[in-house]
């Protein structure tokens, strides 16, 4: 790995560097979590990508086109992340996630609005789809487990998780489309 | 939490579904409350030390670096690149192509400056040696083949025995026409999909999948799929010939034909002076192609026939009958003004005059006409007068000609008869149709209704009032005519608009339309590519015996887009580049479908034929993968042109009433009386259109042979019968001695003799 010595890094003084961190920092990590990063690698590369957008000058044009800028930003370190680390990557996966999260956060900065509509969809759900969800997500049990706790069989487990995902996509689609 | 994401449906690592990968991570998150860290102090201070040189305290919680300096510096460019190119918030960008990853300690761009290097090299070597390679190639020919026959045809050093073979006559440099098809409107839609294609066989694959083949040298491709227009940019001959021979390899290939092998260079000669000059070769010229030591030698030949006189002469002639719908016969025979139209022609084709501007005169002819002049000095006007005086002559049967005729006077059948030609001729029957009717709110004249109800059969319409054309003055003078039209009951006419709904149209002269026009017919017909296509049609059918877009029958399993595709492409061009006819066909004589074997199609090889070897020939000939010949199977509806097929329907159904010229006979079974010979059979239009559908020809085929075969008549009648439902023509001698043998060979079976013989003429789609 180069950690070669940066060179004289002009830093914009116009911009408020602590502000646009603060202000994109949480959009930039859920959107690399959500194309496929690790919390840990998330959290590395968010500060790389601010890294790496700080240290030559910066000019915001706009709040969207920022997010953007930096979403994409965040999106070429993965992508030259993943090839120095030998992983055969097909960067089309990659895009259709990218296309997803464009879907469902589209312009927000920090993708707390995206939480907060799964937060009020997944409160539309009956109490035992989501108990289901909360035992796989959180406590990280097998399908076998969950089908105890709910008192049905593994395949209605199944069935039931699927079920609550489609009703939560769903949920999320109109309400993107209302918007 | 870094459990790796399931899918619950499979239980195997999510790839495919996005939307379902994305909601178990922002479960993941959202229910396991997992928030971002405060990347602020550890940034700031880390830009700090990179500023200041200023140590970076332990506290500070920047961990090392994951990237290179080149690496922050490539994410930085690619993401300036997409934000310049509009890199919005809908559209992804073109994947980036991944390799497998190298030492992470080896620069990249060191690695592409070596790829340069060594690429730059093998190109240097190659130059220096490949002439040597190929000239010790061909010394190694061995002598017998030397001796064995002619010269390979594009390349005269060389040595070919038997077929030709296939060596791309057009741009060797336009390696990229193997890859990339006719990108023309019809075509446009096919982009998203041809984009979700390629993303599914990336997904197949580990490796990153390549972008979307490029459009370079092509026309650029819209990127909004509503957008129909599509920026053509004139291309050189040799890649509208590429273009051609890529197109039809990409529909063989489509739809799983093998080429004909080639012919010998004997027979392409003769071919290509048969479609150029209607001839076959001279020893002169066959000679003189031989003895030719240049590589473009072929191209040569093919310029030399179309730069002479005979090419004016010829085509002048086929031009004529194109633009009037009849037979033009020999200069002897012919009329005053006939000749002089035909010299007209002959003379602009020798002025190597585009062919837009032929037509403008000749529509625009009318002016002379109408304002009483003697159109026998006027020899552009002549069709205009000539389709006038034919179409109130057929409609007034018996009528003759008046030669001294000077003035027209334009009547309800003259003016359906010259929008049937327009139509035709034009490629856009809509624009044909604006000319007697306007929108509703403009007009509520009812005149020139008949002549569109009685053409709007001829072709669909989806722009109807897309073209702002004037056919001034040809409006209906006979005040009897219009008073009766206007005590007919309406009949609506609809017509869609350009969202697609589907309104009323109003039948109204464009007389009416005063300063709002602002182009006349045949300016139109000067400026729009539209009506190029119809000499595309024309020129192609001369060549090829069938038409590149048949007017029925044609799906998109037989080529549909590709065919019309290549269609389009060859009007543009002829418009773009002012093409004189020359030109279009020269494209077309060039192409590779003129150098392949015909099929054999003789009455012993249908004999021990298998069912599928003759459906294979005949889809082989449909295609073009074969050279199609008079002597193939194919339907007479489907050597039709867009726009003739109903007058083909009006002439069969009206046969007992048409002259010789309709029901030509075989030349050598022409007899004065037989063309008037009465018949018996009498088709509905249910059975004419069975005979012209060439989608489901074998539906109904059996019920009507039983029929025919249980029938009185004689088995000559028979065959007369399955010759004029067919052909639209009695069958020639050979062809009923043909038949009477395979009566014989099928066991005196009628019915199933007449389903071959009607598989033979309609062939089997």
């Amino acid at each position: 790995m180069s950690t070669q010595p940066l060179n004289s890094p002009k830093i914009d003084s116009t911009l408020d560097a602590s502000a646009l961190i603060t202000e994109h920092q949480a959009g930039v990590w859920r959107y690399l979590r959500a194309i496929g990063c690790d919390q840990s690698l998330a959290d590395d590369l968010t500060q790389e990508t601010f890294f790496a957008v700080l240290r030559r000058p910066f000019v915001q044009v706009g709040p969207h086109a920022t997010t953007s800028y930096l979403r994409r930003v965040a999106y070429h370190l993965l992508v030259s992340y993943r090839r120095r680390q030998k992983k055969m990557t097909v960067t089309s996966e990659l895009d259709l996630l990218d296309s997803q999260w464009l879907r469902w956060a589209g312009a927000d900065s920090n993708g707390s609005d995206l939480t907060d509509r799964l937060a009020e969809c997944f409160g539309r759900l009956t109490a035992r789809a989501q108990l289901s969800l909360k035992l796989r997500f959180t406590e990280g049990c097998s399908r076998e487990h969950i089908a105890k706790e709910l008192g049905i069989t593994e395949h209605g487990a199944k069935n039931l998780m699927q079920r609550a995902k489609a009703q939560l996509k769903q949920c999320l689609d109109e309400k993107l489309n209302r918007e | 939490m870094n459990k790796p994401l399931r899918n619950e449906s499979e239980g195997q690592e999510l790839a495919l579904n996005p939307s379902d990968v994305m909601l178990s991570v922002l479960l993941d998150d959202f229910l396991g409350e997992n928030e971002p860290p405060d990347f602020r102090t550890r940034i700031l201070a880390k830009l700090e030390h990179v500023a200041t040189g200023k140590e970076l305290s332990s506290q500070s919680g920047f961990v090392k670096a994951l990237c290179s300096c080149s690496e922050y510096d490539e994410a930085i460019q690619a993401a300036s690149h997409e934000r310049k190119n509009g890199y919005g918030t809908i559209i992804p960008s073109a994947p980036v192509e991944i390799a497998e990853a190298s030492d992470g300690d080896f620069d990249r761009w060191i690695r592409r400056g070596v790829f340069l290097v060594v690429a730059l090299a093998a190109a240097v070597l190659g130059v220096i040696f490949l002439p040597d390679a190929l000239r010790s190639r061909n010394a190694t020919n061995s002598p017998a083949k030397i001796a064995n026959s002619g010269t390979h045809l594009d390349n005269p050093n060389s040595v070919s025995s038997g077929p030709l073979v296939v060596e791309d006559i057009t741009n060797k440099d336009s390696s990229f026409l193997s890859e990339n098809l006719v990108k023309t409107p019809s075509k446009l839609k096919n982009n998203i999909e041809q984009k979700d294609a390629l993303v599914e066989r990336s997904q197949e694959s580990i490796v990153a999948h390549s972008v979307i083949p490029s459009t370079q040298g092509l026309p650029p491709i819209a990127t909004n799929i509503s957008t129909t227009s599509v920026a053509l940019k004139v291309m050189g001959n040799k890649e509208v010939v590429g273009i051609i021979d890529n197109q039809l390899s990409y529909l063989w290939n489509r739809v799983g034909l093998t080429a004909a092998p080639n012919v010998s260079t004997d027979i392409w000669l003769d071919r290509a002076a048969v479609a150029i000059l209607g001839r076959q070769a001279t020893t002169a010229e066959k000679e003189s192609f031989r003895s030719s030591k240049s590589e473009s030698r072929v191209v040569s030949y093919v310029d030399n026939l179309v730069s002479s006189n005979e090419f004016s002469r010829y085509w002048s002639i086929k031009l004529a009958e194109h633009y009037l719908g009849k037979r033009i016969s020999t200069s002897q025979e012919r009329t005053v003004s006939e000749n002089a139209f035909v010299e007209w022609l002959e003379e602009s084709l020798v002025q190597k005059l585009f062919i837009g501007d032929i037509e403008r005169q000749m529509i625009d002819g009318q002016k002379n006409v109408l304002d009483g002049q003697n159109v026998r000095t006027d020899p552009a006007s002549y069709w205009l007068s000539e389709t006038m005086e034919r179409a109130a002559t057929n409609q007034r049967e018996p009528v003759e000609l008046v030669p001294s005729i000077k003035k027209r006077q334009p009547s309800e059948e003259s003016l359906i008869g010259v929008s049937r030609q327009l139509m035709r001729l034009s490629g856009n029957p809509s624009m044909v149709c604006s000319q007697c009717h306007m929108d509703e709110s403009n007009s509520s004249d009812l005149r020139g209704y008949i002549s569109m109800s009685k053409t709007q059969a001829a072709g669909g319409s989806s722009t109807f009032w897309s073209v702002p054309a004037n056919l001034s003055g040809l409006t209906l003078r006979n005040q009897t005519a219009e008073r009766s039209l206007r005590s007919e009951p309406r009949r609506d006419y609809f017509y869609e608009d350009e969202e697609g709904r589907m309104k009323l149209a109003t039948a109204a002269p464009p007389s009416l339309r005063k300063g709002k026009v602002n182009m006349t017919l045949g300016e139109w017909f000067g400026s729009s590519n539209e009506p190029r296509r119809a000499i595309v049609e024309m020129v192609w059918g001369q060549v090829f015996k069938q038409p590149l877009v048949p007017a029925t029958g044609l799906s998109e399993d037989e080529g549909l887009s590709e065919r019309v595709d290549l269609r389009e492409l060859l009007a543009s061009q002829m418009q773009l580049q002012n093409a004189d006819l020359g030109s279009l066909v020269r494209w077309i004589v060039l192409s590779k479908t003129l150098r392949l074997e015909g099929p054999k199609t003789d009455a012993p090889w249908y004999l021990k034929s298998t069912e599928s070897q003759i459906a294979d020939s005949q889809k082989q000939m449909r295609m073009f993968a074969g050279f199609p010949t008079t002597n193939s199977f194919i339907a007479e509806s489907g050597k039709l042109p867009p726009g003739r097929a109903v007058s083909w329907i009006d002439q069969k159904r009206s046969f007992q009433k048409a002259d010789a010229a309709t029901l030509a006979q075989g030349a050598n079974n022409k007899s004065p009386g037989m063309a008037r010979k009465p018949t018996q059979l009498d088709y509905s239009e249910d059975q004419v259109r069975y005979l012209v559908s060439i989608e489901e020809p074998y539906s109904r085929l059996r019920a009507l042979a039983e029929r025919w075969g249980k029938s009185s008549m004689s088995w000559q009648m028979l065959i007369e019968h399955a010759y004029l439902a067919t052909d639209a023509r009695f069958p020639s001698r050979l062809e009923r001695d043909e038949a009477i043998k395979l009566l014989e060979a099928s066991g005196q079976d009628r019915a199933r003799t007449l389903v071959m013989i009607v598989n033979a003429r309609l062939g089997s789609w």
